[in-house]
């Protein structure tokens, strides 16, 4: 197995936390939290970001994309969730590109991935139904039903809200929600945009159809994504972490030279380094060996949900008084760890999956 | 590119050694010493053995990676018990480091062909974690030294020919500064080895007296006083061999594991599916951290991967014995005797065929795996080495 990183990645990743540091230092961030303007920020941000084709990262050449694979995104999106952007690039870059490409048909995707790639098109998926929890099981929609996605990331600044239905049996439709009602779900990760989309069934124009397995394969590919982010948060942690510790005196010596310290952010780092292995197996997998997606997402995302909350944690309380305080950045980490930590399933649901998958259950 | 399989030329090795090892494999004990010494002949022979060794000391001067293959293709061909993995993993390296030119002709080769066995004396009585603070004495006399002294936890001291050993040439000076590294022959006059049981009811370890043993100059390693550097420099390699092969015995563990919960009549119940699901989750991480970080291992970030490795070996063997219920602790006739040892941080590549009993060997596992966080280092000083050495936090 080859976990370096070649010399384009290591390209990306270096270009990427640079510009990032530039374009995304936590004063914008403020400013997209706080200010009435905060949406611009965003949008700002995105644009800059689709000047250097992320939005397109994984879209095949064919239809105008970079065409670059899972492991290069999951380089790239170490940074992003370091920086803690907004989640746009997620939904639409890795989400609906993903779905999209697995589901849609050839017409559809000469349609729409070219102006996604470009990021002139926002796109964004609804999965998940009230009730459906973590199996993307849904109900198949109806003549004059009404159709609710619930948890539908950045769906309020989407140009393209595409929902994958559930159409009997095993099989599974993608479609646009036109006329799409969206109501803001409120998240304990205020960084990130969630909302509850509902459409009448009559709205639906479908673009392709699949299986429930291509479903769930779109989702794991968006797991892994999300296990990135989780992994490059909880590294920017510890550098937040080792930097304060390092200079905080307290009984007349730096706190991070005591040892009740030191041992804390160790087994930062050693869950750091667990972590960044399991998102780096996993999107090698996702490239190269599909067949084993299931399993190895699911490893990448127990493992990355545990470092994140726990290193969250453990950067609070080594930050001491401050780290608690709104001022310091460390909660929004937090917050972004314990709503992902929900989001594409929990710890229990990808362990029980794991126990399936060895036959233990 | 291919992340996941093999290159061309690792596919060819891995298939050649495969062959070989299905062909080869004996069925060895692992207290039968002399059929131990004759299978690392064997292996040696052939070809196996000193794979990232330069090939002017009968090493075969190929990569880690190679080294990995190996680890895998013999844990799964279930190779018997190694008996010289003291030398292969710590000796050796060590004197590739920084032994003379000499010393390299001298002992390499006889280390690869298991002629010459070889233990390490580190530790002593009041040098553990601290271990600048020992207190064997050399004292200078003419073309000797004339030691004395006390080594413990010294694994192999029972069978070794030689010693790699650390003394205090210099008692007056501060005390890192007057180490020195000596390579010793165990049958000099004056050296004693008293076996050590330990918790398992086995005797892995010996304490190591030496009560005025003459060892010459030659055997010294190095400039005198500069054992404390050759000693952090075996260190750095003993935890890089450690942690590629730990990934190995890891995955064997967890297999072993599957194996016995699989044999259960009951059911687990989801609590412990969980549980089981969670090993399987870590030790796949820190497997494939080992190859991950393998060209980082030379620093102190093998550290990392040593703590995580200790505390997953152990939460494993737990979950195993605790697997079982009320069998857990049955013991069957005969101890520990005929359990393979895939615990211990020196532990054999292979596990005994036994397996017969469950809860004898899950039990073994248990107590055996207490002291994987001891051992080569425990983990909290390990912790203050990722903290300090490798986060560069401030010392006191």
């Amino acid at each position: 197995m080859d976990f370096s990183l070649n010399e384009e990645q290591v390209l990306l990743r270096d270009s990427a936390r640079e510009f990032l540091g530039e374009e995304w230092p936590s004063t914008e961030l403020r400013r997209m939290l706080d200010a009435a303007d905060g949406a611009a920020a965003a949008q700002a941000l995105w644009s800059k970001m689709s000047d250097l084709g992320w939005p397109g990262l994984l879209v095949s050449e064919d239809y105008d994309g970079l065409g670059l694979g899972m492991f290069d995104l999951a380089v790239l999106m170490e940074e992003t969730g370091a920086a803690l952007i907004p989640g746009t690039l997620h939904a639409s870059g890795l989400l609906a590109v993903s779905a999209l490409e697995t589901m849609a048909n050839e017409d559809s995707c000469q349609k729409y991935l070219p102006d996604i790639a470009e990021g002139k098109l926002k796109a964004t998926a609804g999965i998940y139904e009230p009730g459906s929890g973590w199996t993307p099981m849904m109900l198949a929609p109806e003549a004059g039903e009404v159709v609710t996605k619930r948890y539908v990331p950045d769906a309020a600044s989407a140009d393209l809200i595409l929902f994958v239905n559930r159409t009997g049996g095993n099989g599974a439709q993608i479609a646009i929600a036109h006329e799409a009602q969206i109501e803001d779900i409120y998240s304990m990760d205020v960084t990130r945009s969630l909302s509850q989309v509902t459409c009448s069934a009559g709205q639906l124009e479908v673009l392709g159809e699949g299986t429930i397995a291509d479903v769930q394969a779109v989702v794991d590919r968006a797991t892994i994504g999300l296990a990135a982010e989780l992994i490059g948060g909880s590294a920017r942690v510890l550098d937040m972490t080792v930097e304060y510790v390092k200079n905080r005196k307290q009984f007349g010596r730096a706190v991070g030279s005591f040892q009740a310290v030191q041992h804390k952010a160790a087994d930062m780092l050693i869950g750091i380094e667990k972590g960044r292995t399991g998102v780096y197996y996993a999107a090698a997998v996702a490239d190269e060996r599909p067949d084993d997606l299931a399993r190895a997402a699911s490893v990448a995302k127990a493992t990355a949900n545990q470092t994140a909350v726990s290193v969250g944690e453990l950067g609070i309380q080594l930050h001491g008084g401050l780290g608690f305080t709104w001022e310091q950045d460390l909660h929004l980490y937090l917050k972004r760890a314990k709503a992902a930590e929900f989001t594409y399933g929990d710890t229990k649901w990808h362990l029980d999956r794991i126990a399936h998958g060895l036959g233990l259950s | 590119m291919t992340r996941l399989q093999d290159t061309p030329g690792e596919a060819a090795f891995r298939e050649r050694l495969r062959t070989w090892l299905e062909a080869n494999t004996p069925s060895i004990g692992k207290h039968d010493v002399d059929a131990l010494k004759a299978w690392q002949r064997t292996l040696h022979e052939a070809g196996w053995l000193g794979l990232t060794w330069p090939a002017e000391y009968g090493g075969q001067g190929l990569g880690f990676r190679e080294q990995a293959i190996f680890n895998e293709e013999a844990a799964r061909a279930r190779i018997p018990p190694g008996i010289n993995n003291i030398g292969l993993m710590i000796a050796g390296p060590a004197l590739i480091a920084v032994g003379s030119e000499e010393h390299k002709k001298r002992y390499l080769p006889k280390i690869l062909s298991a002629e010459e066995i070889w233990c390490q004396g580190f530790s002593e009585p009041n040098a553990g974690s601290d271990l600048a603070a020992l207190q064997t004495r050399a004292v200078d006399d003419g073309d000797d030294y004339v030691i004395t002294g006390q080594k413990i936890w010294t694994s192999n001291s029972l069978i070794a020919d030689y010693i790699w050993l650390l003394v205090r040439t210099d008692p007056d000076a501060p005390r890192h500064k007057g180490i020195t590294a000596l390579v010793v022959d165990m049958k000099s006059p004056g050296v004693t080895v008293k076996p050590l049981l330990q918790i398992t009811g086995e005797a892995e370890f010996g304490e190591v007296f030496f009560d005025e043993v003459r060892v010459p100059k030659a055997n010294r390693v190095g400039a005198e006083n500069d054992g404390w550097i050759i000693g952090m420099k075996t260190f750095t390699r003993e935890r890089a061999n450690i942690s590629v092969s730990l990934s190995v015995r890891l995955q064997q563990q967890f297999d072993r594991l599957l194996d016995t919960v699989r044999n259960r009549d009951v059911p687990l119940d989801p609590q412990q599916a969980r549980e089981v699901a969670q090993a399987y989750v870590d030790s796949q991480c820190l497997t494939q951290t080992c190859e991950r970080m393998a060209d980082r291992l030379f620093g102190f970030e093998s550290s990392v991967v040593k703590v995580a490795w200790a505390e997953m070996n152990q939460r494993l063997q737990r979950i195993g014995l605790d697997t079982l219920g009320p069998d857990a602790p049955l013991l069957s006739a005969g101890g520990f005797d005929q359990v393979g040892d895939t615990t211990a941080t020196f532990g054999t590549e292979a596990l005994a065929e036994d397996d017969e009993s469950y809860a004898k060997s899950w039990q073994f596992g248990y107590l055996r795996a207490r002291a994987n966080s001891i051992e080569g280092g425990t983990s909290e000083i390990l912790r203050s080495v990722i903290a300090e050495r490798v986060l560069g936090l401030p010392r006191k």
